[in-house]
């Protein structure tokens, strides 16, 4: 499965674009999504989800344009918003029956599906009760079992991990890399390590465009020998976050110990070993 | 003083800059247009018996003060009774909650604010009226006075007083808006019918719309100079009896002291009810009714926690294809079932089983659209809940969204529409009269056409329930062009007129609908 993008642009009033040419193409496996608010990420999201329309630029799944024919990828999609809302007064089972039946999903096997999702994603017990008596954290499961009521083979999820317990983010996890073996997965996440863990390939936006694709490995080669850690007084972390791109600062007593990127060191600072969030805002130039 | 000042701007700006504002304003000015019509146009809007005034600055200000008043104590309520509700689902209360802002000064914000919005309507009908002096005037010189003190002593006192009382209705109702919408309906019933009274009564103390004052110096004129029966002044759009329309000169109202001083007492009754709404006010503290639900909830994750599982992928029956809308349709009905408090069925079952043994003419005259109008609330947001919830990136994102699922809530509204007037068709049908009972589906229709239709143009609920709540007042006033239902017109002919104003209505909303699903 291949999803092309090409000279994908959205542009929203008053000049605002949400993309700029973006070109990319997808296939089977984890992407990863990194950029900071504003870089175009969900709305790249939604435009793949068929919920917003491109300005310019096309989609092609296997060939097929998207665009002009989204009920192509609907019938395949699993798609989990940012900010999706449920209705108070079903339970979670009449939910997910109605997403599955607007999916275009049922038969006898729909009743058995939903049970084990409910199940996978511990809500069986309060699957009777109406989701509006639900906490964040079980409204995002809701959220993450419907996302496979219909064998999806292009799943994107915005932000999934939000409200999740750190034991829950592990079975997410584990999930997620079981589907990416048939699936093209997009995964958007400001937690950088929610990425780093499962994503095969990891691209950077800013600004509606795309800075960085690549593997891990190579998106992090591009600091490689470049980042630094370097303790210090206080009172001289000042003039030198004018001078450096700092990362990270952690206080120890009188003293703070920072991490920065730097094309030389001669500061005498330690080389250490560079992670993909030192790759991530080194390549968005944002500093604390 | 400033952070009074700066929630009314900025509440008052989130209101105006809504879409679904500047749709009510345009409506009002058409509205507006309609108060004063021309010797030509066949009704009336103020007169005494046969009488209406001569178009001059004296007779428009009252003419138009009135009705203003009237027109935005039925609409501005239903226009300005969300703005604490607003401010709990933005979740802008929390935040409002931990500042230092009194309860009333609060509220007294939120009133303020809903009177500025009532007041944006009021100058816009004032300089609509101020044109038609101009066009239609029989003379051109200008009583200021007579044409602005009706404003300033009816209209405004009046609006400021529905603010208000918008205000205290949302702290003692809360979440039951259907009971804020019917209580208010009930109170203005009453309020109309008092100003509607025989002339001279001494009940003019209750008026707190303020037109009875007005009303009985009109009546007053026509009586002293062709009577031959005291007469009372009616107010509102009547249709009959005006083959003869007799004009008079109306010069104006002597204002008497007693009826300033009327209009300040219930300005001053408009503050009170604000101090007494913000001794109820909950101040966003709505934790107790969740309190029972953190509760439960809290069980039921207890039980979870010694037995968590995984999602089971090879383990999942396989998804099969099943594109009927049976499902969906299924949902949305139950939705439609479950919108409001469960009580609220019963007094549905009573309004049900009423319609089958009053006057099968009452029935279908008055019983029917009361019945439907209890059901506002499901009405109100057939095409736009899925905005409101946020569910919207899933349904969108669904399978042929506008084909099945957007056919699947109008059938399901239409069906529940149909099902409340089952006692009506099912007595037509006895009857064979087969031309009220198509009337009667058309009306099934055209509730569910105009609320998906409003909704989807102007993306809210609200302007579907202010004129849904207009329309009804006008079929209890018995106005022929109000008529979606064929209660007053039973002709093949009206019926195919109701059906083509059906059908536009679906078409534009399946046309909006699908441009939205593919433009987002």
């Amino acid at each position: 499965m291949k999803l092309e993008i090409k000279g994908l642009t959205k542009q929203y009033a008053k000049g605002k674009l949400g993309l700029n040419d973006f070109s990319i193409i997808i296939e089977n496996g984890i992407m990863g999504l990194l950029g900071p608010n504003g870089a175009g990420k969900t709305t790249l999201m939604k435009i793949l989800a068929t919920i917003s329309k491109p300005t310019s630029g096309t989609i092609l799944l296997d060939g097929v344009d998207i665009v002009n024919h989204p009920d192509e990828i609907r019938k395949i999609l699993g798609y989990l918003p940012q900010d999706f809302g449920v209705y108070p007064n079903l339970n979670a089972f009449e939910f997910l029956e109605y997403i599955a039946a607007m999916k275009g999903v049922g038969g006898i096997n729909l009743r058995p599906r939903i049970e084990l999702l409910l199940e996978g994603v511990n809500l069986i017990e309060s699957a009777k009760k109406p989701i509006g008596t639900y906490s964040g954290g079980m409204k995002q499961r809701i959220g993450i079992a419907q996302v496979l009521l219909n064998n999806p083979r292009i799943l994107i999820f915005d932000e999934p991990t939000v409200g999740l317990d750190p034991e829950e983010r592990v079975r997410f996890r584990n999930l997620i890399s079981e589907l990416a073996d048939e699936c093209i997965v997009i995964l958007s996440s400001h937690i950088v390590s929610d990425i780093e863990t499962i994503a095969n390939e990891v691209v950077i936006m800013k600004s509606g465009q795309l800075i960085t694709k690549g593997f891990q490995s190579e998106v992090i080669e591009q600091v490689r020998e470049k980042v630094f850690e370097l303790e210090m007084d206080s009172t001289e972390l000042g003039v030198f976050k004018e001078n450096h791109h700092v990362i990270s600062t952690i206080r120890r007593k009188e003293k703070v110990l920072v991490r920065f990127i730097s094309d030389e060191n001669n500061i005498g600072a330690m080389p250490c070993q560079a992670s993909l969030e030192d790759a991530y805002l080194s390549c968005t130039k944002s500093t604390i | 003083m400033t952070s009074l000042t700066g929630i009314i701007k900025a509440d008052y700006l989130q209101r105006a800059r809504s879409y679904s504002f500047l749709i009510t304003l345009l409506a009002s000015v058409c509205f507006a247009y309609t108060f004063l019509p021309t010797a030509q146009d066949g009704y009336s809007t103020v007169r005494v018996g046969e009488f209406v005034g001569q178009n001059n600055t004296a007779w428009v200000g009252h003419v138009t003060a009135i009705m203003a008043s009237t027109f935005l104590w039925l609409i501005g309520f239903y226009l300005v009774n969300n703005g604490i509700k607003r401010d709990i689902e933005t979740g802008v209360g929390q935040i409002i909650a931990t500042t230092s802002i009194s309860n009333f000064k609060y509220l007294l914000a939120k009133a303020l604010s809903n009177f500025l919005v009532l007041l944006t309507i009021v100058v816009i009908i004032m300089l609509m009226s101020i044109s038609l002096v101009l066009i239609r005037g029989s003379e051109y010189s200008f009583n200021l006075p007579q044409f602005l003190l009706p404003y300033f002593l009816c209209t405004i006192p009046s609006i400021f007083f529905v603010s208000a009382l918008a205000v205290l209705s949302e702290v003692i109702f809360g979440k039951y808006s259907i009971l804020q919408n019917i209580s208010f309906f009930i109170l203005f019933c009453i309020l109309v019918a008092n100003v509607n009274a025989n002339v001279n009564t001494n009940r003019n103390w209750l008026d707190i719309i303020g037109t009875k004052e007005l009303t009985d110096g009109i009546a007053n004129v026509v009586n002293a100079r062709y009577t031959d029966a005291i007469r009372a002044a009616s107010v509102g759009f009547d249709f009959g009896g005006l083959d003869k329309k007799k004009f008079f000169l109306f010069e104006g109202t002597n204002w008497s002291t007693g009826y300033i001083y009327l209009r300040l007492f219930w300005t001053g009754i408009a503050f009170l009810l604000i101090y007494f709404a913000s001794k109820l006010f909950h101040r966003f503290d709505i934790g107790e009714r969740r309190f029972i639900r953190k509760q439960k909830q809290i069980y039921v994750e207890a039980l979870r926690q010694n037995d968590k599982k995984e999602i089971q992928l090879s383990g999942l029956p396989l998804a099969q294809p099943a594109l009927g809308i049976l499902p969906i349709f299924k949902t949305e009905f139950l939705l439609l079932i479950r919108k409001g408090p469960k009580w609220f069925w019963a007094i549905n079952a009573a309004g049900f089983i009423a319609l089958f043994f009053i006057p099968i003419q009452l029935a279908h005259q008055f019983g029917l659209p009361l019945l439907w109008f209890l059901q506002i609330n499901r009405w109100s947001d057939i095409a736009t809940k899925e905005k409101y919830y946020n569910t919207h990136y899933f349904t969108y994102a669904s399978y042929q969204p506008l084909q099945r699922l957007f056919t699947s809530q109008i059938l399901a509204a239409v069906l529940m529409a149909v099902i409340l007037s089952l006692p009506v068709l099912f007595r037509y049908i006895i009857a064979s009269d087969l031309s009220s009972l198509i009337s009667i589906l058309c009306g099934a229709f055209f509730v569910v056409g105009f609320s998906v239709c409003s909704g989807v143009i102007t993306g809210g609920k609200r302007f579907f329930e202010i004129v849904y709540f207009m329309l009804v007042y006008l079929n209890l006033s018995s106005l022929p062009f109000a008529d979606y239902f064929g209660a007053l017109n039973h002709s093949v002919n009206y019926n195919q007129i109701l059906a083509s104003v059906v059908t536009v209505l679906f078409l534009t909303a399946y046309m909006v609908r699908n441009y939205e699903v593919r433009n987002q």
